[in-house]
């Protein structure tokens, strides 16, 4: 029976010694240290890990609230004392954030959880808690806040060079064009008032430089219009797609050889009217303008999709190389050779920005010799121009 | 034109300026054509012109008085103020427009880049002067 009994405690014992060890362990892991101080005594324990974390070997040291106070930096001992007189004068527990010279004499951030034991009269009796290193955890806040500061400051620097590229496409207007002009006329005039006097030879280089000189007009032009997209806010209204791409097949007036077709349903979408119209009119555009074959067939078309509407133009033309595919979107790419057609290779690279700029996306899926797909998206909440 | 009064341009560009001649004269529209080459200049001439001008030519690019300036000046000027003034810019910014308007401007044209093209602008602006009374 006693040996039984004897049995029985050593196992309780044991039990005891390994959830203390698990709890020792817990902490470690955790970086929490336990405490406990006894108002009336002042007897304080602490557990191994918060010797650790004040810079002590465990039990090297006997704890005292005095020593704890000792390791607070000067600065914080003042707000410190007087939170711990709060809540054992409220009773209601609270969480300090302070910084500690270890013994090491390292400094470091603490948060300190204190809460309050009350004895049978209700008075506080006991104060315990936890405490936790978290200089790691404020440097890495600190670091965020950091960060966010410096993308804020991108942003706004963003904003600054996209307003000032604006400006500098006013002034190139200006600038550039007011020459430009001079030169056009004078090669005018030069052709008219000297026409007796210019051989064959002459008249074709004068001609050639009037072409040169609108092509470049052209291209001026075209820089203007790109960088006026996303400046100028358009309202954003309910469009119906079928309509407003028979106003641009209207506009367009497809030459008789060409056929351009609205296939299936066409959905209303929300977004600024222009621009979408400038969409279809240069995907369209295009497919008429490129095509080589007698009869020509473009088609318009739309998928739903739960997030988005997915657009678009097909066509039976000369089709484009899969290694194009993504240079034909940049400005001033052009796959044809540039005296045969009239074309600046600005239309695609506005139309990306347009599509880009209403949350959408734009691709283009190609067959050489059998014609191209070129598809783009409208998202359902489209509100952004 | 309706009258015989001169034609005021101001325009700081030398093509420019013979752009308009040229024009004028291909048009057969025998206002005598005087210029200025600054807003200034164009405002001391406005002063000493005993008769004023049936029309004023206004480039906005121009160094320091610019076009629109001049504009203001000469709404601002009860002398001045009515006679027609006709904006003949390269710019296609929304805001040189807005701005032309906002200061009763009579018309605003973007200079064409081929001259063919800006002798019909001239044939368009002389017939309707000629059609339209002026103040």
């Amino acid at each position: 029976m006693h040996t039984q009994r004897l049995r029985e405690l050593h196992l309780e014992d044991s039990e005891l010694q390994r959830r203390a060890g698990l709890l020792e362990d817990a902490e470690r892991v955790a970086h929490i240290g336990s405490w406990e101080w006894v108002i009336g005594t002042g007897k304080t324990r602490w557990s191994d890990e918060s010797f650790r974390t004040l810079g002590h070997e465990p039990g090297a040291i006997e704890p005292s609230f005095e020593l704890f106070m000792d390791h607070v930096v000067p600065e914080d001992r003042a707000q410190t004392a007087e939170i711990l007189e709060r809540v054992v004068g409220s009773g209601r527990g609270e969480t300090v954030e302070l910084r500690v010279r270890r013994h090491d004499d390292t400094v470091r951030d603490l948060s300190i959880r204190i809460e309050v034991l009350v004895d049978r009269a209700g008075k506080a009796a006991r104060l315990v808690g936890v405490m936790q290193d978290v200089t790691e955890r404020n440097e890495i806040l600190a670091a965020r806040a950091n960060a966010e500061r410096k993308q804020a400051a991108l942003v706004k620097e963003l904003e600054e060079v996209n307003r000032e590229l604006g400006e500098f496409a006013y002034v190139v207007s200006h600038d550039l064009k007011a020459p430009l002009r001079g030169i056009g006329s004078l090669a005018d005039w030069i052709a008219r008032d000297q026409r007796d006097r210019l051989d064959g030879d002459g008249k074709e280089q004068l001609d050639l430089l009037l072409g040169r000189v609108k092509r470049m007009n052209e291209l001026i032009e075209g820089i203007l219009r790109y960088s006026r997209i996303g400046r100028a806010k358009e309202e954003i209204v309910t469009l119906d797609t079928r309509q407003i791409c028979a106003e641009v097949i209207d506009l367009i007036a497809p030459p008789p050889h060409v056929s351009v077709f609205i296939d299936g349903a066409m959905p209303s979408v929300r977004t600024a009217r222009t621009q979408l119209a400038q969409v279809f009119q240069n995907l369209i555009g295009n497919a008429i303008k490129f095509c080589d074959k007698a009869t020509g067939e473009v088609r318009v078309s739309c998928v739903e999709e739960p997030a988005r509407y997915v657009f678009t133009t097909s066509d039976n033309g000369p089709g484009i190389e899969a290694r194009h595919f993504q240079r034909i979107f940049h400005i001033f790419q052009t796959l044809a050779p540039r005296d045969k057609t009239q074309n600046t290779g600005i239309g695609l690279s506005i139309v990306k920005k347009i599509v880009e700029t209403m949350g959408g996306q734009i691709w283009v899926e190609s067959t050489v010799g059998a014609g191209s797909r070129f598809s783009f998206t409208i998202p359902k909440n489209a509100e952004s121009t | 034109m309706r009258t015989d009064r001169v034609i005021l341009l101001v325009e700081d560009d030398a093509v420019d300026q013979m752009t308009v001649r040229r024009a004028l004269r291909e048009l057969r529209i025998s206002n005598p054509l005087v210029i200025a080459e600054s807003g200034e200049e164009a405002l001391a001439m406005l002063e000493s012109f005993e008769e004023l001008p049936c029309m004023t030519l206004l480039d906005i690019n121009m160094p320091r008085m610019n076009g629109l300036e001049l504009l203001a000046a000469m709404k601002a000027d009860e002398r001045l103020r009515r006679i027609p003034v006709v904006m003949l810019t390269t710019s296609t910014d929304d805001r040189d427009r807005f701005d032309s308007f906002d200061r009763s401007v009579a018309g605003y044209m973007v200079k064409p880049v081929d001259y063919p093209q800006f002798v019909e602008l001239m044939r368009t602006l002389d017939l309707y002067w000629t059609i339209s009374e002026a103040a």
